[in-house]
């Protein structure tokens, strides 16, 4: 019996089949690896030209969670496994707090595992990674907003990731793709540890978000510049930066660590696929400091190269058998979940962070219908903050902007510092905007 | 709107800049409340539940742990032999191990410097009871004086690496030099207190050694040439 076909629908809760499903195999990691304040969760949001109606957005909820059976979802658990559950009904949507991502606690998380929050003209739609990733997400914000928009009496055509509403979801949007696409041989996973750049935590657990705004035209111009792609060059800045930190923090160069930085890859292109799971992995390009001191050319030079190496669809295919083939262990596989967690989480806690500075997830180029841009103004990424590393980095472009979203748990920006003004040594002028108290 | 100092552009959410923090002030334009609230990119700071992470669930298990054995040690030799024997050697032992080990981690940060010497006392105590058990009368006139030692060499140590953070070969010099008199003392110790003898023979050679030594590494750490020479010649 194919993977695919455990979607299947359980009766409960007042007569309603409710379809269930398996976690996919990213996705498996996450509810393991949870902490009493932590959880795995990112953030779309679309801010519009208008000031958002609650009332229409619940309607607007209503009617899309219906199309997206695998992301309106709770989270539940088996003897074995964790499994996700269609909800009932969808969530109320909920008025934005002072900052994002605001503890998703795992009680909630049993409970829905996403939440629809709006603040002036801003639609923002929060995630726990168990469901989808930043792509399938971000299809789930275009279609709800669409169906917001019509509701107020926009006309909205389905295309450019825009769902139809009274559509029934296709098997290819549920299934777990990394089933499918995985080759005969595993990657080897080892990799060095990466340095840890620590600060003073917020005490009640804030979260300060940086937004640098840059014209989409003079990043791109400077990428081609140098010959790589956008997500390179944020890269070897971001490489750079890390390094000028570990520089002045650890004076002696031979305990210094490698300076590397986590990127997912959407892998939908890749290997042709249509899911709204969770479907990337991640390669850590990056630089050895101890080996020298690196230009920014040369920094440019080695994460173009190494990402040319990794992002190969054999490549990807050998890291996802890596991932797939673990899940297939009969011994892991009959091991009651309080053990699978216990291991998974002294796994995740001993190397699942170590590899990386900080994760740097570009969603692209997004792009809405035509008679859709013209009422939203902007859209914004955030990732939430690793269970250790105090940094995260979500970026995305839309129009002629380019939005880089910085998340802390710390309280002194020394990253977000270094980036924007290497950046305007490099002649990219941001605008800057936070939610610092 | 700039940054004056950075050179980042500001949005005008911002009354200072998210990076620097040098706070935007134009002395013709009035800061207006108002339009600061419109231009805001999230709500009011308001507090948000967080659960505090205590790490004192796992203290008590260990806690637990050692008192489990104790009560067993103590039962099992009261039902023998009607009081406390062999037990109280075996139950101090576990007192011992629980002061040095556990006890420090009850702390949000425990300090070298003060549970060093929390250790030695509680050796002291533990030697004390073993002293008197065996009616030895040996830890007044030996076991205090050795114990006191080694407890001030080694809170000095700790204390000048953890705050003095330089002169490591001053500090290990005089560890040295100490390490040759804590020989000294532990010999003549030995003789007072056991009448083993009444002269000083052995500990006069680490005393030599560790005098000897100790001077050697103040002195190459007084002279910068000499330190600079002996790393030419015997680096690794």
């Amino acid at each position: 019996m194919k993977r695919s076909a455990d979607s299947s629908r359980t009766p409960s809760e007042g007569g309603r089949k409710l379809r269930w499903m398996r976690l996919d195999n990213a996705a498996k990691i996450f509810p393991a690896a949870r902490r009493r304040n932590w959880n795995n969760v990112f953030r779309l949001s679309a801010t519009l030209t208008e000031n958002i109606d609650p009332a229409t957005l619940q309607s607007a909820l209503d009617v899309t969670v219906k199309r997206f059976p695998s992301i309106a979802v709770r989270l539940r658990t088996g003897l074995f496994w964790y499994f996700l559950e269609e909800v009932p009904k969808a969530p109320p949507v909920q008025r934005e707090n002072s900052y994002p991502l605001t503890p998703m606690s795992f009680a909630d998380i049993q409970k829905c595992a996403f939440r629809v929050l709006y603040y002036k003209k801003r639609i923002a739609v929060e995630f726990f990674h168990a469901l989808t990733d930043g792509n399938g997400g971000l299809v789930f914000l275009k279609t709800l907003t669409a169906e917001y928009l019509t509701q107020k009496g926009v006309d909205i055509p389905n295309d450019n990731g825009v769902l139809c509403r009274l559509a029934q979801p296709t098997q290819s949007e549920l299934e777990d793709s990394f089933q499918k696409n995985e080759s005969l041989v595993s990657a080897g996973r080892k990799e060095a540890p990466a340095f840890r750049l620590t600060g003073e935590k917020e005490p009640d657990g804030y979260l300060n978000v940086t937004t640098g705004i840059l014209p989409s035209g003079d990043i791109i111009g400077l990428a081609r510049k140098y010959g790589v792609s956008v997500t390179t060059l944020l890269c070897a800045v971001l490489i750079e930066c890390f390094i000028g930190i570990q520089n002045e923090r650890v004076p002696h160069r031979k305990r210094h660590r490698a300076v590397k930085i986590c990127v997912p890859v959407n892998l939908r292109k890749m290997f042709t696929s249509e899911s709204l799971r969770n479907y990337v992995l991640t390669i850590t390009p990056g630089v050895d400091p101890r080996l020298g001191d690196y230009t920014f050319e040369e920094i440019l030079k080695s994460v173009h190269h190494q990402l040319g190496v990794e992002l190969t669809s054999k490549q990807m295919s050998a890291k996802i058998a890596a991932n797939v083939n673990a899940e297939r262990v009969w011994a892991l596989k009959i091991m009651p979940l309080f053990i699978k967690n216990i291991a998974m989480k002294l796994v995740y806690n001993t190397v699942g962070e170590r590899h990386s500075c900080i994760t740097l997830s570009n969603l692209g180029v997004v792009t809405l219908p035509a008679e859709m841009e013209a009422h939203v103004e902007r859209l914004d990424f955030v990732l939430g903050v690793q269970a250790t590393y105090p940094n995260n980095c979500g970026v995305l472009s839309y129009k002629d902007k380019v939005y880089i979203n910085f998340i802390r748990n710390t309280k002194e920006p020394t990253l977000e510092l270094k980036f924007f003004t290497y950046l305007l040594k490099l002649g990219i002028r941001a605008a800057v905007e936070s939610n610092q108290r | 709107m700039y940054c004056v100092k950075c050179g980042v552009e500001l949005r005008e959410s911002e009354t200072k800049c998210p990076l620097c923090k040098t706070a935007v002030y134009h002395p013709d334009i009035p800061v207006d409340p108002a339009a600061a609230e419109a231009a805001a990119v999230f709500p009011p700071s308001t507090p948000q539940p967080h659960a505090k992470v205590s790490h004192k669930g796992i203290l008590f298990i260990l806690t637990f742990c050692f008192a489990i054995p104790v009560i067993i040690l103590f039962l099992c030799d009261y039902n023998f032999n009607g009081g406390i024997t062999w037990s109280g050697y075996a139950v101090g032992a576990l007192i011992f191990c629980y002061a040095v080990i556990v006890l420090p981690i009850w702390f949000h940060r425990p300090n070298p410097v003060i549970f060093v010497p929390t250790s030695f006392a509680a050796a002291a105590l533990y030697l004390l009871y073993i002293s008197e058990a065996t009616g030895g009368g040996w830890f007044m006139s030996f076991a205090f004086w050795v114990v006191l030692w080694a407890a001030a060499a080694s809170t000095a140590i700790v204390a000048l690496v953890r705050y003095v953070r330089r002169g490591y070969l001053f500090i290990a010099g005089g560890a040295l030099i100490s390490a040759g008199g804590y020989c000294v003392l532990i010999e003549y110790l030995v003789n007072r207190a056991f009448g083993v003898g009444d002269s000083l023979t052995w500990s006069l050679y680490p005393l030599t050694a560790g005098v000897l030594l100790g001077i050697m590494l103040i002195v190459i750490a007084l002279v910068p040439v000499l330190r600079e020479s002996l790393h030419k010649r015997f680096f690794i």
